[in-house]
């Protein structure tokens, strides 16, 4: 008899289907292996075989991949069931039609069989297991045919094996992972791309393999028992490609194609070998769109200010978080020792992104804000920047080694430092420039500075173990003798792959870093050149005020000592072919000893000051910062129908934050030499303070595709974070976005157009009070007679709450050609619920201000990024890069907070944050006897045409943001072995407080220093209505706050890969040669020493102020790169 | 029959393990997601009946230290300090022009070169009747001299008043509604009787009577001269209270000190200079020139010597004041001969007992203006000129109109307009 079972499918609902995949989630009931393979490589179960005819004997085993019918996941509760009833189960429930004979099965025995989304063909499996039964497919898997096996026993298995490789290169290609699609079975290839996969059941397989920066590519494959199968792959590599993986905003590493908002990623080892980057902030600058670098001083340590899409909170940090391979680590800029005692010595400047050693850098991944940050809750509505570092591959030990040397120089000081002029008593102008006459005089401010760095690395790796360790030791010189930096770094990176279900990653960091950071502004040789003159501080050689260069060079010591530790483990396990999960855990740790030391001064430098600075002074600042990450994730990925999949995660964070901080200091050394804050006469400030931040929050992300095309992500997000209110818990932030990969549909047939995926995102995050800010808190105060007493301290605020960013994304990622990418995105956020300081009023009882949530911010702009191959042939290739952003911040509201507009910077409803205020001119009469201004009159606002200035209103000027940034990249490559590369990168549209020209021109010492002063004729009346002090303090200065628009040469090299033969009989395999230059030229009108300077570095303000600061100092670099 | 148990894999066990620990964990510190500021004390946890002397100590601090912000502040709006610093703040003080925005309104405990006036008392306001309100719900068993602390916190929250009375034009409390200087000193009167019954009954002599001559200046600025007299007889001679500074705090240093001497900041005015009792300078405003130039250039500074180190006490209330105030009564009961006696024993214990002040033909006004001068110089940088100069209308010197010579021209403010920082963000008004 022939029976017939099953039905035909009528098509599944989506809320049954994900109602069954959360079913199956919960009840975490172990999948069937799809073959019934057991640990020991011994399979009982039937083999599923296609018909290549309609005969059922001649068949070929089928790929379970293309019969949807046997991946749908069905549920069974069978007990003690005879076998026909199980199949004619299995056969309702799938759809799958089984057609057999009774005797076919008829020495079967009953089963018992309970699972809760169980594929079919692990049904199969398990209701024919040992029953001697094959299943003969038709072509599209709707329909078998048992048949009896003709084999009865065991069933040999054989094994993939195969080379990945570079498929322009050929070179093989370490770490790739390679996997069986549909199943658990993969390989990591080893140092020579090589890979194998043992223990597969004959059947024909799609084999894949990934690697970051590489578009994944798939290779068919039959395996036949006790058979090597080979399967080769060639990669593409790709900037961005729609298979490319990515970890950052995702859950767990996802590809492009389902993500549906922008990440940027940069591959650290091709940007190192071009640039020559010292530091991280360098390697970041100018590689992706809307991601702006301010490196604010050209002193060795300081830290870069980074802005993604620019500013969006008025009072909080705007910086990104930093995570280094999953866990959270210490972002913070504008630290390090900033007090001294004879002039304000600049905001602290050190950072501690520049800790990284850019050699232990795989790739960096940039999240840009809310609709992408949404899953990593509060704290991340600036974005979040997330640096992959290098791990160890399978295969022999390999050995690199590399020396990196050069000058670091101040470009043309003498040209950009000004010349000033005063005239002498006779009234014959005098010129004098500080940088030329202490050069001419043999003793020079800035010398040419060093640069060296040493790194070694070994990688390698077993079959279930891989390594990478290195060392560097980078030791600089700046261009003044108090600037140096010397850094010891180490990693280690170990992957454990037990078997083919876990692998653990564990990941170590130290940096041992001592950094003599120089000195800025206040009496920095730099502000002395530009505001001395030898008639006027003939003394100290014309050096403003009145210490010649050597005082505070030799006297001041800002030095900051960091010893830092960043480790994580990451365990992955993947338990079945549909579920996988994943733990984080890591700690930060940063140890810190900041000093603000000034000397006891020599008789030949104490002459210069008066007794008590010349006897010195000390402030040390101790700190320790640890960050603690904790991160779980899960994800169920299930078939609902044939096109429809799904994949549920859910994951929880946990962060903690803690920075110890004390600070002790004295003044008066007894004498030279001495330089401890125990040994001086009177000791002052001493503080202490401990300030804990947690967070901890959850989400719950759902994400379906359809037809791998097509895919929509829905997420919710909780967090609660200490320094929220004590009326305000718990924080919600919905995300949604989705991705439309366009170039795969059936319809589309633009041959031009090799992929094009569409985008959009819709997504919420926060940024967290300070804290204890939300506090109501006293202040311990000394009371009468000697007692303790207490003051009202912080009125807090218990509803305090996060700031909220709501961000809309829509973009697409292109590549056209064959050989240009585009990426294209538009962004609009808006922030909500701004923190801004409110007064109370006193009668309360609380002096001072209380924070609210009270403004709203909005940021709109596009980001287009390009790679083009312009040309690519074995002996030349050309490739361009380039992109290009656009930023638009505006102040929404202030909650009808009274916003009075002070000459200088402001935030104003309408207006960006920070923007520039002051008088304007709008006409000026030139007294034609002096040639210098005889009336002006000035803008009176909106309708009031010009009023005379004394009454006129502050009108807005320009934004300390830039509107428009980008770079133009150009790679050459000759004979695949002499690169050049040059970068050229720019910002447009943000204003810079040029203070020192105000200073110079308008004669805040009592007399003016500039060409203007002595030349009225040749300046227009206008401008030099402004040069005075006393107008300028009641806001007539809009001539100073000048546009700081520039484009930069930034990276110039040439790098050159020795022929192979000629390094063979020394042992190296590989050796390239690079000579870089960074810097090389600026060109801009503002009239300032540099347009990227910044005395008032700070991660939380928007000043941009140029007063005496180092600029950012060029470099030439050889480099020599060995591996072994 | 087979039948094919499922083995519960380790991973299982493992994942459920490390959940359950990940979520005790995490659940455990929600719970201390509390945050806690070590520096500081925690507003919901201060508020204890142990804390009941440490928050009255408070509250004096509070005080003392707005009251020392207030002499120099009220000194310089009034005639006994001179701006010496070119500073636009600094000026609108000395000039009497200042803007309802100006830093009197917003300046804290911890503000020098322009010193806050309105935040300070107000705080100080705040502080004494939050720990009073909170005394008296306490009880004496949990509260040990709870009685005293009361009369203490009642008799500050009471000067507090009289100082928002006597220096601003109008004030609010507690967010509420304005207050004229009348209702103010209605306030302080009731401070004050309530400080009068505890120390009473705590039998605190010193409160007592601190509180009676609190009581005395608030009756006084009320107008009503007889219960004015009536408290201030009970002041016994040499009382004092004043506010025993520090050298190394901010609150606590003798602030006028600090603005001449170490800031020149501000200048003893001319009218406080060489003032002589007949031929004998007066000692109760003995000056000194110290030579030196303020920060504007042109204004000399001259110390004061009754605070001529930076931890000279500044009295607070004293039995010369009480006496004042019955020789004020006295010339208002047209006992004048009374008013003479009094000025002439003051006069002694100064050390100028000749020629003796003779009311021989004097009229009442004469003397009440003698008595006015009197004030003028036995209470010079006490905290009492500016209320003087609004009280009895004296007229302004140098004379609204006149130019000023940091530029603009003196106004006609006589005391503290309400600033904005209460205006604006007070519901109330």
């Amino acid at each position: 008899m022939r029976i017939l079972l099953g039905r035909h499918l009528s098509g599944s609902s989506l809320a049954t289907g994900c109602l069954a995949l959360v079913m199956a989630v919960l009840s975490v009931v172990p999948d069937a292996s799809a073959q019934g393979a057991d640990s020991d490589g011994i399979l009982t179960g039937p083999r599923f075989l296609v018909a290549l005819t309609s005969s059922p004997s001649n068949t070929v085993p089928l790929d379970i991949e293309r019969a949807p019918a046997l991946r749908r996941r069905i549920s069974l509760d069978l007990r003690n069931a005879k076998v026909a009833d199980a199949l004619a189960a299995i056969a309702a429930r799938s759809g799958v039609r089984l057609v057999y004979t009774e005797d076919v099965i008829a020495r079967t025995k009953r089963v018992t069989l309970r699972a809760d989304a169980i594929t079919t063909a692990a049904a199969l499996t398990d209701v024919l297991v040992g029953a001697g039964v094959d299943l003969v497919f038709s072509g599209d898997g709707a329909e078998a045919v048992l048949v009896p096996s003709g084999r009865h026993a065991h069933v040999q298995l054989g094994t993939i094996v195969g080379h990945v490789t570079d498929s322009r290169s050929h070179e093989g290609i370490p770490g790739v992972a390679v996997r069986i699609e549909g199943g658990t079975q993969g390989a990591l290839t080893d140092q020579d791309g090589a890979y194998r996969i043992p223990g597969v059941t004959p059947a024909t397989y799609t084999v894949s393999a990934r690697r970051i920066g590489y578009t994944a590519a798939r290779v068919q494959v039959t395996v036949v028992a006790d058979q090597d199968a080979t399967a080769d792959l060639a990669l593409e590599a790709a900037a961005t490609s729609l298979d490319q993986v990515v970890v950052t905003g995702t859950v767990g590493a996802e590809q492009r194609r389902s993500i549906g908002n922008a990440v940027a990623s940069v591959s650290a080892p091709d940007v190192l070998a071009k640039s020559a980057s010292p530091n991280l902030g360098s390697l970041l600058n100018a590689r992706a769109p809307g991601v702006v670098v301010v490196p604010n001083s050209g002193r060795l340590g300081a830290g870069p200010n980074i802005q993604i899409r620019g500013r969006s909170s008025l009072s909080l940090d705007n910086s990104p978080l930093i995570y280094i391979d999953g866990v959270r680590v210490n972002n913070a800029v504008g630290t390090g020792p900033g007090q001294q005692g004879f002039g304000s010595q600049n905001a602290d400047v050190g950072g501690r992104l520049n800790d990284i050693s850019p050699e232990d850098i795989e790739s960096i991944e940039i999240i840009k804000g809310p609709a992408a940050a949404t899953i990593y809750g509060t704290e991340a509505a600036n974005g979040v920047i997330q640096i992959i570092t290098k791990k160890g591959q399978t295969g022999k030990p390999r050995l690199s080694a590399q020396v990196q040397t050069g000058a670091l120089y101040f470009r043309d000081p003498e040209g950009r430092v000004p010349t000033n002029l005063v005239p002498d008593e006779s009234g014959a102008l005098v010129a004098w420039n500080g940088v030329k006459e202490e050069a001419d005089r043999g003793t020079p401010i800035f010398t040419n500075g060093q640069t060296r760095l040493y790194n070694l690395s070994l990688s390698g790796g077993l079959e279930q173990f891989g390594y990478y360790l290195s060392g560097a030791y980078q030791n600089d010189l700046g261009i003044e003798p108090n600037n140096k930096l010397r850094q010891f770094s180490s990693h280690a990176n170990l992957t454990v792959t037990p078997n083919q279900k876990v692998d653990v990653g564990v990941s170590l960091n130290y940096v041992d870093r001592s950094n003599h950071l120089g000195a800025d502004v206040g009496a920095s040789p730099m502000l002395g050149a530009e505001m001395g003159h030898s008639l006027l501080f003939p003394a100290a050689r014309g050096f403003y005020p009145n210490f010649p260069p050597e005082v505070p060079q030799q006297l001041y010591d800002n030095f900051q000592g960091i010893n830092r530790f960043t480790g994580s483990g990451t365990i992955n396990h993947r338990p079945t072919t549909w579920f996988s999960h994943r733990l984080i855990a890591g700690v930060d740790y940063t140890g810190s000893d900041s000093r603000a030391l000034e000397r006891f001064a020599p008789p030949e430098l104490a002459q210069f000051l008066g007794p008590v600075i010349a006897a010195g002074q000390i402030h040390q600042t101790l700190e320790n910062n640890t960050v603690i990450t904790a991160d779980y994730s899960a994800t169920a990925r299930a078939s609902l129908t044939s096109s429809i999949s799904s994949a549920t995660s859910v994951g929880g964070q946990f962060y903690r934050t803690e920075l110890n901080s004390s600070s002790l200091g004295g003044t008066s050394f007894p004498g030279p030499g001495v330089e401890t804050v125990s040994a001086t006469a009177q000791q002052t400030n001493s503080t202490q303070s401990q300030i804990i931040n947690t967070t901890i929050g959850a989400y719950f992300q759902e994400q379906i595709g359809f037809d791998d095309r097509i895919f929509l992500t829905g997420a919710v997000r909780v967090d609660n974070n200490s320094a929220f209110g004590d009326e305000f818990k718990w924080v919600t932030y919905p995300k949604v976005s989705a991705s439309w990969v366009l170039s795969e549909e059936p319809f589309w047939n633009f041959d031009f157009v090799n992929t094009l995926k569409l985008r959009a995102a819709y997504g919420e995050s926060g940024r967290q009070p300070n804290a204890f800010s939300a506090l109501r808190s006293y202040t311990p105060v000394p009371g009468p007679n000697g007692t303790n007493g207490v003051t009202p301290g912080s009125a807090g605020n218990s509803d305090l709450k996060p700031e909220r960013g709501r961000e809309v994304e829509l973009g697409f990622d292109a590549d056209l050609f064959d050989r240009l990418h585009l990426d294209f995105t538009y962004f609009s956020k808006r922030t909500s619920d701004e923190i801004v300081s409110q007064p109370v009023a006193p009668s309360g009882g609380f002096p001072g201000d209380q924070l609210a949530n009270l403004g709203k911010v909005s940021n709109r702009g596009i980001e287009l990024g390009a790679t083009f191959q312009a040309l690519r042939r074995d002996e030349l290739s050309w490739e361009i890069t380039g992109n290009i952003a656009t930023n638009k911040d505006r102040i929404e509201d202030l909650g009808g907070l009274s916003s009075i507009i002070a000459p200088g910077q402001n935030n104003i409803a309408g207006y960006p944050i920070g923007g520039y205020f002051a008088k304007h001119i709008v006409s000026a009469e030139r007294d034609q006897t002096t040639g210098g201004v005889a009336s002006y009159l000035c803008d009176g606002g909106p309708g009031a045409g010009a009023v005379d200035c004394t009454v006129a209103p502050l009108l807005f000027v320009g934004t300390p943001t830039p509107k428009v940034t980008g770079s133009i990249g150009n790679t050459v490559t000759l004979f695949e072995r002499l690169r050049l590369y040059a970068l050229v990168d720019f910002k447009r549209g943000n204003t810079i407080a040029n203070s020192i020209e105000q200073f110079r021109c308008s004669g805040v010492l009592g007399i003016g220093y500039c060409d203007a002063n002595y030349h009225p004729e040749n300046y227009s009346p206008a401008y030099l209505a402004q040069l005075s002090p006393s107008r300028n303090a009641t806001g007539l200065n809009e001539a100073f706050f000048q546009d700081a628009s520039f484009v930069k040469l930034r990276e110039v090299s040439a790098s050159y890969t020795l022929p192979e033969n000629w390094l063979k009989s020394v042992g190296v395999s590989r050796a390239v040669v690079t000579l870089a230059g960074r810097e090389l030229h600026t060109w801009t009108d503002y009239r300032g020493v540099d347009p990227e300077v910044n005395a008032l570095a700070s991660a939380s303000n928007a000043l941009s102020f140029d007063q005496g600061v180092i600029p950012p100092l060029s470099q030439l670099v050889a480099t020599i790169n060995l591996t072994f | 029959m087979t039948t094919r148990i499922r083995r519960r894999p380790v991973w299982l066990l493992c994942a459920a393990t490390l959940l359950s620990l990940l979520s005790t964990a995490a659940c455990r510190d929600i719970t201390t997601l509390q945050q806690k500021d070590p520096s500081q004390l925690d507003a919901g946890s201060l508020f204890v009946p142990a804390n009941a002397q440490l928050l009255v100590n408070g509250a004096i601090s509070d005080f003392e230290c707005s009251y020392i912000r207030y002499v120099v502040g009220s000194g310089i709006l009034g005639d006994e300090l001179v701006d010496a610093i070119s500073f636009i703040a600094n000026y609108d003080y000395d000039r009497r022009t200042m803007p309802t925005s100006a830093p009197y309104g917003t300046g804290d405990c911890t503000s020098q070169q322009v010193p806050g006036v309105y935040t300070p008392l107000s705080v100080a306001r705040a502080s004494a009747d939050t720990i009073l309100a909170k005394l008296e719900g306490w009880t004496d068993a949990e509260v040990p001299n709870r009685t005293k602390l009361i009369g203490q916190s009642a008799a500050y929250a009471g000067y507090s008043l009289i100082l928002l009375g006597e220096g601003m034009c109008s004030a609010a409390i507690n967010i509420g509604p304005e207050m004229t200087s009348d209702q103010l000193f209605a306030e302080a009167k009731s401070r004050f009787d309530k400080a009068i019954a505890a120390a009473t009954t705590a039998g605190d002599e010193t409160t007592l009577h601190f509180a009676q001559l609190g009581r005395a200046r608030a009756y006084l600025d009320m107008g009503d001269l007889a219960n004015a007299a009536t408290d201030a007889a009970e002041i016994p001679e040499g009382f004092v209270v004043a506010v025993n500074t520090d050298a190394a705090d901010v609150r606590r240093q003798n602030l006028v000190y600090m603005h001449t001497t170490q800031g020149n900041f501000s200048s003893v005015d001319p009218s406080f200079r060489n003032v002589m009792w007949d031929t004998i300078p007066d000692p109760r405003v003995a000056v000194s020139d110290l030579g030196v130039m303020g920060s504007d250039g042109h204004t000399e500074i001259w110390l004061a010597d009754k605070y001529s180190t930076v931890t000279s006490p500044i009295p607070i209330a004293r039995w010369a004041e009480a006496q004042l105030i019955l020789a004020e009564a006295a010339v208002d009961a047209e006992h004048l001969e009374d008013a003479a006696a009094i000025i002439n024993d003051l006069h002694a214990r100064a050390g100028i007992a000749t020629p003796a002040y003779d009311v021989t033909g004097a009229t009442k006004e004469e003397v009440l203006a003698q008595v006015i001068e009197e004030r003028r110089r036995e209470l010079f940088l006490e905290g009492h000129r500016l209320g003087d100069v609004r009280r009895y209308e004296l007229p302004l010197v140098p004379a609204p109109g006149a130019a000023y010579v940091s530029g603009g021209t003196y106004g006609d403010q006589r005391c503290f307009p309400l600033p904005d920082v209460e205006r604006i963000h007070n519901p109330n008004l």
